[in-house]
Parts: structure tokens; C-alpha cells; sequence
């Protein structure tokens, strides 16, 4: 695997995750540029229509991922329960996510009016339910998905993974700072 | 009757007596000058029986002002010149003497200072029946989002859906907004176009409600895509 380079399916579904990540991160934290964006209509048919295709792909790429999964499997390991239940999750949340995008259309206009304030009033531990209440089921249950998923997912194989790159980045700004402090006590001895 | 009870008493009637003649104090001076003047007098709308009262304030002082409401014949009989020159003006016609308490009369000419009815129609929403299609067209602009409200947050149309010409515009999330305007009528749906929706911003802090110029340009375009879509079909079974 190490040297390979990627395929266009690979590089497409790579691009799709980047492209969902940016559009929600963009939602929680830039509301107010997404709803600048979105004052011309070409713009936010852009959007719209990046954020479905991204969706699509996304779903596409889990559900082959889950067909993997559960048939193409090696060997048990310990991993494997906590990853059927994450990518279960994970499927529902792309899958909702493309659905709500389908049936009401504009998503990310009206998720900034709605579910954005929703994640902001958890963030601030004063939960305004009243925002989420009133959703579709769709809506609510994208959002939902998303609760537990995050509570699994260092318990995944990509939480392994997000944790051994955290290691090793935590090593080696240890062993930059060790070789530091060397140098300071080398300097001081000499002097 | 010992003499406590009978001072009670009297406190209590005097008390009866009192809160009709406040209650007669407290009266609203736009009422006032419909029931008293409005049947001889237009504010800003030219002379009737007797003269236009807008800017009466400004041409005459309020303890003339007071005298002629009391009683204009009085004034005239006095040789007061200017009360001579309009009863004159005015076909000799005689102004009634107005038996009315000097707060009324106080409140009367403050209410002709402020404007009158003129300044009551101007805080009043205008009818969308009289927007021009510049009005319309601003209500399109901000109901779709592509001119930003005012007062920030997020347009109509990021929830709501319209049918214009034909087609839908706005997102699907909220209710169909086509047929508001005949729901709703006119004057609500101003006063419901001036409060903060669900709830308009991310931040409900850092979006206040339309303008009164916004709000009426949204309410025009929703009549025009009220008038312009097909009549509403009754919710139910077919029959």
C-alpha cells in the first residue's frame, strides 16, 4: 500500500469528506459568511449542490466500506463491534444528510437558523431544544446520529489512528524540547 | 350611624365619585378630536365648515388656543382681532362652545402639537395595496436574502418557500408562504413581519426584526404572489 497512488475513486471520496467536513465546520463556526455566500442564488446553488454530491459520494463510499466490513472481514479483532456500530452510525448521518438536503431544499441556509444556534446553546451547556424540536425527523435524526458517533469514535480504528498521529506528534515536540533544554544545560556547563 | 361610620362612608362615596371624573381625564385626545372637532376641522387636508388645524399651534399661542376651544364667541365678543377675521373668514359661522375640563383641553392642543392624526396614520403600516413595483421588487430582494436586512440575520427565504410566476423560490424547510397575505389580511401580517421569526439568526442577540420600510416591501411581495398564484385550495378531501 505504502507508495501508492491513489485512485480517482479514492481521490473522489477523499475530496468528498474534505468538501462535507469544510461545509459543517463552515456552519458551526462562519454562520454568518455561509449566509453572505448564499445572497446570490449561482452561489448557493454551488454550495447546495457540492454539499449533495459530496453526500452522495460519501454514502456511496460507507456503504461499500460497510459491505467490506461485514463480509470481506480477515479476522475478528477487537475493534470490530465498535466499528459496525460507528460506520452503522455513519451511514445513517450521511445517508439523513443527503435526504434532508433532497426534501428541504437550501440546507445550509436554514441549518444556520436552526440547528447551528442548537450546537452553540449544547457547546454553552444550556441546551434551547425548542430549535430542534420543530425539525423534520430526517433532521433530527442526522443530528443525533452525530452524538453518539462522536462518543465512538475513539474507540474506531480511525480514533486508533487519530490518536497514534497525536502520539507521534506529541513525541516529537517532547524530543524537540528535550534537545533543547540539553543544549541550555550543555551552554550552562561550559560557561 | 356613629360618626366613624359615617366618615367612612363618605370616604368610600367620595371615592366613587373621584374615579369616573379620572377615568374622564385620562381621555384619549385622538378620540377626543374625532368626537369634537373632526366633524368641522381636517388636519392637513384643507377647510371645512372651520380651518385646517395643522399648524395651528405654531400660528397661535396655546392660552388663545384654550380661550377659543372654551368658548370662540366669547373671543369674538371680546374684540380679539384674529378671532374676528376667521369668524368672518368662516361665514360667521359659530364655533360651539366646548364644556370641556382644562386637562382635555390641554391634551387636545398637545395632541394638535404632535402632529395630529397626520402623525397617528404615519405610525400606522401602510397598506400593501399602495406599494409601487420598486416596493415589490425590494420585498423579492429581501425575502430571497439577496439584499441583507437591516438588522442582520437570515432572509425569509432560508426557510421559506414562495410561488412566483410559476415557480418556487426559497428553500422547503419552513411553510409555504404563497397565500400569507390572504390568511393573515394586511394589518397582521405587518405586525407579524415587525416581530423576530424562529428565529432569524444563529444568534437570536444579533438580529432584530425587519424595518417598517422592509417589512412593508416583504408584505407587498407576498400580496403580488398571493394575487398572482392560483387561488388556495381548501385543505381536506376532494369532494
Amino acid at each position: 500500500m505504502i507508495g501508492r497512488r491513489p485512485t480517482i475513486r479514492e481521490g473522489a471520496v477523499a475530496a468528498a469528506v474534505f468538501a462535507l467536513a469544510t461545509l459543517h465546520l463552515l456552519l458551526l463556526f462562519a454562520p454568518d459568511a455561509v449566509l453572505r455566500w448564499n445572497r446570490h442564488a449561482s452561489r448557493l446553488l454551488l454550495l447546495e449542490a457540492t454539499g449533495f454530491a459530496a453526500g452522495v459520494i460519501c454514502s456511496m463510499a460507507v456503504i461499500s466500506k460497510m459491505r467490506r466490513h461485514l463480509f470481506d472481514r480477515a479476522g475478528d479483532d477487537d475493534r470490530a463491534l465498535t466499528d459496525t456500530v460507528s460506520l452503522t452510525l455513519v451511514l445513517i448521518a450521511v445517508v439523513s444528510g443527503v435526504a434532508l438536503a433532497s426534501a428541504y431544499r437550501w440546507a445550509s441556509s436554514w441549518s444556520v437558523v436552526t440547528l447551528t444556534p442548537y450546537a452553540v446553546s449544547l457547546a454553552r451547556l444550556a441546551p434551547r431544544v425548542e430549535l430542534i424540536a420543530a425539525t423534520p425527523f430526517v433532521v433530527r435524526l442526522h443530528v443525533f446520529c452525530s452524538f453518539p458517533l462522536v462518543a465512538l469514535l475513539v474507540f474506531t480504528r480511525l480514533g486508533s489512528a487519530a490518536h497514534a498521529a497525536l502520539d507521534r506528534i506529541f513525541d516529537r515536540v517532547g524530543a524537540a524540547l528535550g534537545r533543547l533544554r540539553a543544549e541550555e544545560i550543555w551552554r550552562e556547563e561550559e560557561n | 350611624m356613629t360618626p366613624i361610620r359615617a366618615q367612612f362612608r363618605a370616604v368610600i362615596c367620595g371615592a366613587a365619585l373621584l374615579l369616573p371624573a379620572t377615568a374622564l381625564a385620562a381621555t384619549d385626545s385622538a378620540a377626543l378630536f374625532a368626537k369634537k372637532c373632526s366633524g368641522c376641522h381636517t388636519y392637513g387636508k384643507g377647510d371645512r365648515v372651520g380651518p385646517d388645524l395643522k399648524g395651528v399651534t405654531d400660528r397661535r399661542s396655546r392660552a388663545w388656543l384654550t380661550s377659543w376651544i372654551r368658548s370662540s364667541q366669547k373671543v369674538v365678543e371680546a374684540g380679539d382681532p384674529i378671532a374676528t377675521t376667521l369668524f368672518d373668514k368662516y361665514k360667521r359661522e359659530r364655533m360651539p362652545d366646548q364644556n370641556l375640563p382644562a386637562e382635555d383641553i390641554a391634551a387636545l392642543v398637545d395632541y394638535l402639537a404632535a402632529g395630529g392624526p397626520a402623525a397617528a396614520d404615519a405610525s400606522r403600516p401602510r397598506h400593501a395595496s399602495t406599494a409601487t413595483l420598486a416596493d415589490i421588487a425590494l420585498g423579492r430582494e429581501l425575502f430571497l436574502g439577496s439584499i441583507a436586512a437591516k438588522n442582520g440575520g437570515a432572509s425569509c427565504g432560508s426557510c421559506h418557500v414562495v410561488q412566483v410566476d410559476g415557480a418556487s423560490t426559497g428553500a422547503t424547510f419552513g411553510s409555504d408562504l404563497t397565500h400569507v397575505y390572504s390568511r393573515f389580511q394586511d394589518a397582521a401580517l405587518s405586525l407579524a413581519l415587525r416581530r423576530p421569526c424562529f428565529p432569524r439568526a444563529f444568534d437570536k442577540d444579533t438580529a432584530g426584526p425587519l424595518t417598517a420600510d422592509e417589512a412593508f416591501a416583504v408584505k407587498a411581495f407576498l400580496r403580488q404572489a398571493d394575487r398572482a398564484a392560483s387561488p388556495q385550495r381548501p385543505k381536506g378531501r376532494p369532494r
